[in-house]
């Protein structure tokens, strides 16, 4: 049953999804390029200062990547379900409500992640080229949030797509802008570092919550 | 499995909303009211200061507000208002330009004449602001060691970095970004030659190069031992300060200035703040009662009579006016307009019956900070608690434990949840 349902799932996006991976290594190769330029237009001494001391972030194209990828991945998994009511079908297959929702949600988020796999590649290939080894720590204290963001903006967007009842739709909109908001605030590079662990208490609070509404339109509440 | 998803949902909605919904407010009824600047005038032999005032304006502000607006105020240590103009007479060696516009120099204090270059030459400003005490703010430690002898005037960055290893100190070439050897192992004797200990406890310099000239870094190592390093013609110059081990050295802020009578300031453990001067790195301790670097932001204004120390957390600011050898003349605590309790503040504070921020207060760190209203957030629960009971009845549906129990602890937000959470099915 597990494998039919990933092989359903992956028949439904895998083009999407190859987009989407295309977007994303687009826009590292773009990373990739206006730092190596960065090199070129000055030496090499001015931009560590400007990156390193002066918390300039040569990568900041990637910090809304991760988030428009996870609400694509949910819109591109969830629409085609909610629109012509698939769910439902599948909702009463013989297997329970939260096994089936999380198998989706798994899968949803293993696409994500793999989408967002060459980014992490490449930021790390780049900071490990052209800077100190001690500079990827700060990368990676910088990148994780927004990474996170991704995996929460796929959560709340599946929690609004979900949803049956308008009135809960428009209020999870709200949760799915507060909770990203959370891992995009400014802040100087490396900021998170400190609160990287507890980063994870939304994304496990959303994972459970997805569930709520797929009960809900299992049992027809929408009022 | 149903259950954990209603309970995940309710404590996410109840932490969202203990974040954004304090935020919202703040942005709508907070006025983000700046710091008091305070000072000592040499003049008055008094702090005076300028600080924006929150509620009504009294009459007496009004007319004295030539220039400005009435709300940002110029008052002494006795709650007396100025104006802007009589504020900057009192404080000759800061508005000294104006001064001299005005036709007000050379000044006389005391039977002592100040000319405008005079005021120029010795005057200077120490700052040590909290969050960039070392450990307080994120850094990627690879440092820069300028060239403290360019041969010219300009100083410029070299083409490495060195970082603190278990071992060494490491140079890496930017260009290749490949370790130095030659150099790291020609500053690493030079450092161990002095007794240095490896690791370091933290490297203190100004790092860039619109500064006047470089007087390198100052290194702590393992045993708290202070070590002056500089690069001079591409070689090593190291001093082991006589700086006392047992103060255990937290942070040095370097400020090169022409004047070359102090490096900066430094903080021991205990939190006491030292003027280190450039003659045998003698160390002068500043009175600064009730000073905690943790908390609060310091000054230190050097005019041609007194030295000032200015110190804030978010509500008070102090201050100590010293003479030329750190002895404390006068001092003054003040609470700034920013901590007046508005009415704005006491909804706030019966609104919400804690709150939570996702800020960096003090520290460059991202932090999640708890604060709870204490007995004035009961209010706001009891209110929460009779609209709950008025909603119950209003829509005919049954009071349930749960949600009771969520709203005498969480108030508002509890009622945020109860309304969207689905606590009826």
């Amino acid at each position: 049953m597990i494998r039919s349902i990933f092989f359903k799932e992956f028949y439904k996006i895998r083009w999407f999804m190859l987009m989407i991976l295309l977007v994303n290594l687009a826009v590292s190769i773009y990373v990739m390029i206006t730092t190596r330029r960065l090199f070129i237009l000055d030496h090499p001494e001015i931009v560590w200062y400007r990156v390193l001391a002066l918390e300039q972030i040569n990568y900041d194209d990637f910090k809304y990547l991760p988030m428009f990828t996870g609400i694509i991945v949910a819109v591109i998994q969830y629409l085609p379900e909610m629109w012509q009511q698939r769910l439902r079908l599948s909702l009463h297959l013989p297997m329970s409500s939260w096994k089936l929702v999380f198998i989706h949600v798994l899968i949803g988020l293993s696409a994500f992640s793999l989408t967002l796999l060459p980014d992490a590649a490449i930021l790390t290939w780049i900071t490990g080229k052209f800077f100190p080894y001690q500079a990827l720590f700060t990368v990676w204290m910088t990148a994780l949030p927004w990474f996170m963001a991704g995996g929460v903006a796929y959560l709340g967007c599946t929690l609004v797509l979900l949803e049956p009842n308008l009135k809960l739709k428009a209020f999870n909109m709200i949760i799915l802008a507060a909770a990203t908001g959370l891992y995009l605030q400014p802040a100087v590079p490396g900021g998170y570092a400190k609160i990287i662990g507890f980063l994870l208490l939304p994304l496990i609070l959303m994972i459970f919550s997805v569930l709520l509404p797929a009960y809900r339109f299992r049992y027809r509440r929408v009022g | 499995m149903k259950k954990s998803a209603f309970v995940c949902y309710t404590i996410l909605i109840v932490f969202l909303s203990a974040i954004y919904l304090p935020q919202i407010y703040r942005a709508i009824f907070f006025d983000n009211i700046e710091k008091t600047h305070l000072f000592y005038s040499p003049v008055i032999k008094d702090f005076i200061y300028k600080e924006k005032l929150v509620g009504s304006v009294p009459e007496s502000v009004k007319v004295k507000a030539e220039d400005h607006h009435a709300r940002i105020s110029y008052q002494n240590s006795n709650g007396n208002y100025m104006s802007r103009i009589e504020f900057e007479k009192l404080l000759p060696f800061i508005y000294y330009k104006n001064l001299d516009i005005w036709g007000l120099l050379p000044l006389n204090i005391d039977g002592q004449v100040y000319g405008k270059d005079y005021i120029k030459k010795n005057r200077r400003v120490f700052e040590l602001k909290s969050v960039h005490i070392n450990g307080k703010s994120p850094l990627t430690p690879v440092w820069p060691l300028l060239e403290s002898n360019p041969g010219q005037a300009r100083l410029v960055f070299p083409d490495d970095r060195f970082r603190m290893t278990d071992q060494a100190m490491e140079f890496i070439n930017a260009d290749v970004n490949r370790v130095d050897t030659d150099l790291t192992r020609e500053f690493t004797r030079a450092l161990t030659d002095k007794g240095f200990k490896f690791p370091p406890r933290s490297v203190n310099g100004k790092f860039t190069v619109l500064k006047p000239f470089d007087e390198g870094v100052f290194l702590v190592d393992h045993n708290f031992q202070v070590f002056h390093v500089k690069r001079v013609n591409n070689h090593p110059q190291v001093i082991k300060t006589p700086i006392d081990p047992s103060i255990m050295t937290r942070h040095i802020k370097i400020s090169e200035n022409k004047a070359k009578q102090y490096y900066g300031l430094l903080l021991d453990h205990s939190g006491v703040v030292y003027l280190l001067s450039c003659e045998n790195y003698r160390l002068s301790p500043l009175p600064l009662g009730g000073y905690d670097p943790d908390t609060m932001d310091l000054k230190l204004i050097f005019n041609p009579l007194y030295c000032t120390a200015v110190y804030s957390d978010d509500i008070m600011i102090h201050a100590v006016a010293m003479d030329r050898r750190f002895v404390p003349l006068a001092s003054f605590s003040h609470e700034m307009s920013r901590g007046d309790i508005t009415v704005a503040k006491q909804v706030y504070s019966a609104l919400f019956p804690f709150t939570l921020s996702w800020n960096h207060l003090n520290s460059g760190f991202v932090s999640l900070n708890q604060n709870y209203s204490g007995l004035t957030g009961l209010v706001g629960i009891v209110i929460s608690f009779v609209i709950y009971l008025a909603w119950m009845r209003i829509s005919g549906r049954r009071k349930k434990f749960w949600s009771v129990l969520l709203v005498c602890i969480t108030g508002i937000y509890g009622l945020v949840a109860i309304q969207f959470a689905g606590f009826d099915e």
